[in-house]
C-alpha cells in the first residue's frame, strides 16, 4: 500500500509541482490550500507525512502543526515545512515543532521526494 | 636761643645791680656803725668827764664831811679820787680825740692836782685837830675857786665833746637816711628784678609751654597724620573691597537681594533691579514682600517668601518650582531662587540674602528639550520601525520572489528531466534556457538578500571547525567542469600544514566558489587560474589568481560597489551578478579577515587575496 502524503500550499503551482514529484515517487497525495483544510484532511486521512508551507492564508503552517501535535490522532505525523522564507528567525519557530523537517524553496525537483521520505520513520 | 641770651644778660645785669646795692648797703652800714661807735665813744667821753666832775664833787663833799665830823668814813670818795684820778684822767685823755678838748684836759690836770693838794692840807689840818686852820683854809675860798675852774674846764670839755656828739648824731642820721634810701632803692630794684624775672620766667615758661604745646601738637599732628594715612589706607582697602563686592554683585549672573533682620530690603544688584523693576534707591527700606512679589505658576496664588522662614529659623530656603515673579510693571518671570541667612560674627541672624534668576528661557529650553527628546524618541521608534520594516520587506521580498521561482525552476527541471514524457531538442533547449535564467535570478535574489543582511548587521555566522585543506580541494572540484570546458589550467598550491579554522562553512564555501568561478569567467580559453593557501600569523591566507582580463586601475574602486562587471569578450553579461566580489569581501570582513584585489591592469590578470583568522571573532 502506497504512503500517504498531505501537501498544504496556498500557491497552486507549487502545490501541483510538489504533488507531481511525490506522486512520481509513489506517494498517494492529498492536497489542501489552507491550514484549516490541511488540519481537517490530516485528521481524516491520517497521512504518513505532511508537506506544509509556512505562510498560509488563515494561519502559519507552524501554528497548524502545533494544533496537529495536540491531537492524539495526528501528533505523531512527521511534518516537513517547505518555505521560501529563509530568514534565520523563522527557523527557530520551525525547529520548535517536534518531529518536523525543513526544505527551502526553490526545491530541488530531483531530490525532493527523497528528502521528504527521509522524515518518515 | 636769642631769648636765652637776653635772659642771661638780664640775669647778669640784675646780679651786678644787686651786688652793687648790697655793697652800697654794706658801705652805708659800715658808715653807720662807725658813726654809732663815734657817738657812743663821745658819749663815754662825756660820761667819763661827768664822772670825773662828780667824783671830784663827792671827794669835796667827803672832805667837808670829815672836816666837820672827823669821821674817817667820809674820806673814802676823796681817797678813791686821790688814787684813781691820774689814771682816770689818763684814760680820758686817751679817749679824747679832739685836740681842742685835749687842751682843756691839759688845763684841768694841774687844777685837779691843786685841788687835791688843797684838800689834803685841810684833811691834814683836821687830823691834827687844828680846827682853826681848817676854818681858815676853808674860809680862804681857795678850794672853791679851784673847784669852779675845774667845773668850767670840764663843762667846756663836755661842750666840745657834745658838739662832736651832735656832729656824729647828724652823720648817723644822714647815714640812716642814706641806708633807708639804699634799702628802698635796693628793694625797688629787687622788686623790679623779681618782677622782671617773674615776667621773663613767665615769658620763658609761656614760650616753653608754647614750644612744648607746639611739639606736642606736632607730635599729635604726626600721629594724626599717621592715623589719617592708616585711615586713608583702610578707606582705600575698604573702597577696593567694596568696589570688588560691588563689581562681584554687579557681575553675578543671578539677581541678589538682601534684607535686614526685619525683612526690609537693603540691597539690590542690577539684575535684581532689572527683574523686580525697582531700583536700589527706591526699594531700600521697604518690606521685601513689596519688592519681591511671587505667585505660584499654576494656582496664581501668592507664594510664601522664603525670607521670613530664613529670618525666623536661620535656615537656607529653596523656592518651590513653578514660581513667577511679578515685576513692578506687571511683567512676569519664571524664577528659581534660594534664600540664606546673613549672620554676624556672633552667629546671630541679622538679615537674609535672596538669590534668584530668570528661568523663563531655561524653562522654555527645558520644554524645547523635552519636545526634542520626544521627537528623538519618536524618530528612534520610527527608525526602529523602518529597520523592522526593511528586514520585514527583505523577508517578504525574498519569500515572494522565491515562491514563483520555485515553480518556474521546479517545472523547468521536471520538463528538462522529461519526467512526464520526452521533449524534442528545441523544446528541451528552451526549457533549459528558462531553468538557467531562473537559477540566475535565484542567485541574484540570494546575493542581494545576503548583502542586505550584512549591511543590516543581521548576517550571523554559524561557526564550526573547518578542515580547510579538504574544503579548498572540494570547491576546486566544483569548478573543474567549467575549467575543463574552457581548457584552462588550474594550479593549486595548498600548504601541507594548513590548519583548520573556526568559521561559517557555508559562507567560506560561498567566498571561495565566488572567487574561483570569477577567475574562470574572466580568463580566456587556454589561460591559467590558480589557488594558493598557507598559514600566516594567527590565520590563513588564500589567494585566487588568474591570467585573465584583469582590472583597469580606474575601475579598482568600482568593483566593490555592486553590480559592476568588467566587460569582456570572453564572458556573457548574464554570467555574473556583479555582487560576488563585494559580497565575498563583506563575508571575509565579517569573519575578521582582510580582503584585497590586485591587478597589473587590463588583460594582465588579477589576484584576490584574503585572510581568515584561525578563530573568528564573531560568535553565532
Amino acid at each position: 500500500m502506497a504512503m500517504k502524503a498531505l501537501v498544504v500550499d496556498d500557491n497552486g503551482n507549487n502545490l501541483l509541482l510538489e504533488k507531481d514529484l511525490l506522486e512520481v515517487a509513489g506517494f498517494e497525495v492529498f492536497e489542501a490550500e489552507n491550514a484549516s483544510d490541511g488540519i481537517a484532511v490530516a485528521r481524516k486521512e491520517k497521512p504518513d507525512i505532511i508537506v506544509m508551507d509556512v505562510r498560509l492564508p488563515d494561519m502559519l503552517g507552524t501554528a497548524a502543526a502545533m494544533i496537529l501535535r495536540q491531537d492524539k490522532e495526528t501528533q505523531d505525523i512527521p511534518i516537513v515545512f517547505v518555505t521560501a522564507s529563509v530568514m534565520a528567525d523563522g527557523r527557530a519557530v520551525i525547529d520548535a515543532v517536534p518531529n518536523s523537517g525543513f526544505i527551502g524553496k526553490p526545491i530541488n525537483t530531483r531530490t525532493f521526494a527523497k528528502e521528504v521520505s527521509q522524515f518518515i520513520r | 636761643m636769642k631769648n636765652t641770651h637776653k635772659f642771661v644778660a638780664s640775669l647778669g645785669g640784675a646780679f651786678l645791680l644787686v651786688t652793687l646795692g648790697v655793697l652800697v648797703l654794706f658801705w652805708t652800714f659800715g658808715q653807720m656803725k662807725e658813726a654809732a661807735e663815734d657817738r657812743s665813744h663821745t658819749k663815754i667821753v662825756i660820761s667819763s668827764a661827768d664822772d670825773l666832775l662828780s667824783e671830784l664833787r663827792d671827794a669835796e663833799t667827803g672832805q667837808r664831811g670829815y672836816s666837820l665830823t672827823g669821821d674817817e668814813a667820809y674820806l673814802e670818795p676823796y681817797l678813791a679820787v686821790r688814787d684813781g684820778f691820774s689814771s682816770h684822767l689818763k684814760e680820758l685823755r686817751q679817749l679824747t680825740l679832739i685836740s681842742a678838748a685835749q687842751k682843756h684836759l691839759d688845763t684841768i690836770a694841774p687844777l685837779i692836782d691843786a685841788k687835791l693838794v688843797e684838800m689834803a692840807r685841810v684833811i691834814e689840818l683836821r687830823r691834827n685837830q687844828d680846827m682853826t686852820g681848817v676854818l681858815s683854809a676853808v674860809g680862804s675860798g681857795q678850794g672853791k675857786r679851784l673847784m669852779d675852774s675845774i667845773r668850767t674846764e670840764i663843762i667846756s670839755f663836755v661842750r666840745i665833746e657834745e658838739a662832736e656828739l651832735a656832729q656824729h648824731e647828724a652823720e648817723f642820721q644822714a647815714n640812716m637816711r642814706r641806708l633807708f634810701t639804699v634799702i628802698v632803692i635796693a628793694s625797688l630794684l629787687i622788686l623790679m628784678l623779681a618782677l622782671l624775672f617773674g615776667y621773663l620766667i613767665y615769658r620763658e615758661t609761656q614760650h616753653r609751654l608754647k614750644k612744648l604745646a607746639l611739639l606736642q601738637t606736632q607730635h599729635l599732628l604726626e600721629i594724626q597724620e599717621g592715623t589719617n594715612k592708616q585711615l586713608q589706607q583702610a578707606n582705600v582697602t575698604l573702597q577696593v573691597s567694596e568696589e570688588k563686592l560691588a563689581v562681584t554683585l554687579n557681575s553675578i549672573g543671578d539677581a541678589v537681594m538682601a534684607t535686614d533682620a526685619e525683612g526690609h530690603v537693603t540691597l539690590l544688584n542690577p539684575l535684581a533691579e532689572q527683574l523686580t523693576g525697582w531700583t536700589q534707591a527706591e526699594a531700600a527700606g521697604r518690606p521685601v514682600e513689596e519688592i519681591f512679589r511671587i505667585i505660584n505658576q499654576e494656582t496664581r496664588q501668592p507664594s510664601t517668601i522664603p525670607v521670613k522662614e530664613t529670618l525666623a529659623h536661620g535656615t537656607i530656603q529653596g523656592l518651590a518650582n513653578h514660581t513667577l515673579l511679578i515685576a513692578r510693571d506687571g511683567r512676569e518671570y519664571a524664577i528659581a531662587d534660594s534664600c540664606a541667612p546673613i549672620r554676624n560674627r556672633d552667629g546671630e541672624v541679622v538679615g537674609a540674602v535672596l538669590v534668584f534668576r530668570d528661568v523663563t528661557e531655561q524653562m522654555e529650553m527645558e520644554i524645547g528639550l523635552e519636545k526634542a527628546h520626544e521627537e528623538l524618541k519618536e524618530l528612534t521608534c520610527e527608525l526602529k520601525r523602518a529597520a523592522r520594516a526593511k528586514s520585514e520587506f527583505l523577508a517578504n521580498m525574498s519569500h515572494e520572489l522565491r515562491t514563483p521561482l520555485n515553480s518556474i525552476n521546479g517545472f523547468s527541471e521536471v520538463l528538462c528531466d522529461e519526467t512526464f514524457g520526452p521533449l524534442n531538442e528545441k523544446q528541451k533547449k528552451y526549457v533549459n534556457n528558462v531553468l538557467t535564467s531562473g537559477k540566475h535570478l535565484l542567485l541574484l535574489i540570494n546575493q542581494i538578500l545576503d548583502m542586505a543582511k550584512v549591511e543590516a548587521g543581521k548576517m550571523n555566522l554559524a561557526l564550526s571547525s573547518l578542515p580547510m585543506k579538504s574544503l579548498l580541494n572540494d570547491i576546486s572540484l566544483l569548478v573543474a567542469d567549467m575549467v575543463g570546458k574552457k581548457e584552462l589550467q588550474m594550479v593549486l598550491d595548498i600548504a601541507e600544514d594548513l590548519p583548520n579554522i573556526e568559521a561559517d562553512e557555508l559562507k567560506v564555501k560561498q567566498i571561495i566558489y565566488n572567487l574561483l568561478s570569477n577567475a574562470v569567467k574572466f580568463t580566456p580559453e587556454g589561460g591559467k587560474i590558480g589557488m594558493g593557501a598557507k598559514k600566516v600569523g594567527s590565520g590563513i591566507e588564500v589567494v585566487v589568481w588568474d591570467t585573465g582580463v584583469g582590472i583597469a586601475s580606474e575601475n579598482m574602486e568600482k568593483i566593490f560597489e555592486g553590480f559592476f562587471r568588467v566587460d569582456t569578450p570572453y564572458s556573457r553579461v548574464t554570467e555574473g551578478t556583479g555582487l560576488g566580489l563585494p559580497l565575498s569581501k563583506k563575508l571575509v570582513e565579517l569573519h575578521g579577515g582582510k580582503f584585497s584585489v590586485e591587478s597589473e591592469g587590463l588583460n594582465k590578470g588579477a589576484s584576490v587575496r584574503f585572510t581568515l583568522p584561525v578563530v573568528s571573532s564573531r560568535e553565532v
